[in-house]
């Protein structure tokens, strides 16, 4: 009776526990992005671009869709306007303080995310600042700059930015506009010791901070 | 022949230049440096590059861009896989291709494009007619005693 006791109460647990840690839907190729509003994430499919092991880039995640789709470490398999939509559903609130004029001179506003990257056989889902590689080591603040006029008008595909963008969705505002490819104060490139090989299909998970 | 011994030369020769227009990250962030790929290949196609000593040349190009890989990536195999097979899906837009199925397309025009190199019978029976005509030469002296 006394080991029967704590049975009982385990199986009456468990329910409760499959519960808990029931994993959220994931991307595939038919819904490359899934928006989970209770755990407030969006998950995007991509694929892994190995030329920016090699050479700096100021572009992390770009639709493949889009005219800069070759330029970044990720490979986006989904457009700048469902992955601007999705944000908004989680309830992530756009800074839309980017503009061409200023671009030079502001730091991208908007809600903040955590960003992460996984892989099928990863050991765990990998954070921005392992993925990407920052000359000056600091840390990479993603922010939701909105921006969905000038991501229509250019149709760049931009997702993410490494600096801060006027068209990119969601930029790092580490770092303002021209701090990459114009006046050359950090080097950004993907981790080679850490991400998969080039063409490797890759989940990126946005959390709302 | 000829057609394809300057598309090859145009090949090697726009990968060299892609190369180097893409180490300037700005140049890179604005353009397709892939592009320069087959604009060499029509170009050298259009002109007749190399219009002579074609083999030198070609030898001379392929030299300079095993030089220019090792000098940019060193002896990483991972980089020499994946940089120019990138800059050849980019310029060709074949993004529906994995980096192995471009290494294999880059491959075979290697050994096609060496393969031209090779003299053919007619250049060997040529070569051999030009030097039965002109004779063995006699403005050395002779080294027997």
């Amino acid at each position: 009776m006394k080991m029967l006791m704590p049975m009982i109460a385990l199986l009456l647990l468990l329910p409760t526990r499959s519960a808990f840690s029931e994993t959220p839907p994931l991307p595939t190729k038919d819904t490359p992005i899934v928006c989970d509003k209770a755990a407030r994430t969006v998950s995007f499919l991509a694929q892994v671009n190995g030329k920016y092991f090699y050479q700096p880039t100021r572009h992390f995640a770009v639709s493949a869709s889009g005219s800069n789709g070759d330029k970044a470490i990720l490979r986006g398999l989904v457009s700048a306007i469902d992955f601007h939509n999705a944000l908004l559903e989680i309830g992530a609130v756009a800074g839309e303080n980017m503009s061409p004029e200023n671009k030079e001179v502001t730091h991208v506003q908007g809600s903040a995310f955590t960003v992460r990257v996984s892989w099928e056989g990863a050991d765990r889902p990998y954070g921005i600042d392992e993925v990407v590689i920052d000359s000056n080591k600091k840390p990479i603040q993603m922010k939701f700059g909105g921006n969905l006029a000038n991501a229509k008008k250019m149709n760049t595909g931009c997702l993410l930015c490494l600096d801060s963008c006027p068209v990119g969705i969601v930029s790092n505002s580490q770092y303002t506009y021209g701090a990459i490819e114009k006046r050359g104060e950090v080097e950004m490139r993907g981790n080679k010791a850490v991400l998969p090989p080039d063409g490797t299909t890759v989940i990126v998970t946005l959390q709302l901070l | 022949m000829k057609i394809l011994q300057s598309a090859f030369a145009g090949l090697v020769a726009g990968l060299i230049l892609s190369l180097l227009a893409s180490r300037s990250i700005w140049l890179e962030m604005r353009i397709n440096t892939g592009l320069l790929l087959p604009l060499a290949a029509v170009c050298t196609i259009l002109t007749g590059f190399p219009a002579r000593r074609k083999r030198s040349c070609i030898l001379g190009l392929e030299v300079l861009l095993v030089l220019l890989l090792l000098v940019t990536y060193g002896f990483d195999p991972r980089a020499l896989l994946v940089v120019p097979a990138a800059l050849f899906r980019e310029g060709f837009f074949l993004q529906a291709c994995d980096s192995r199925s471009i290494n294999g397309i880059l491959a075979g025009c290697l050994i096609l494009g060496n393969s031209l190199l090779i003299p053919g019978p007619a250049a060997v029976r040529h070569w051999r007619r030009r030097r039965t005509a002109f004779g063995p030469r006699t403005d050395r002296p002779d080294p027997s005693p």
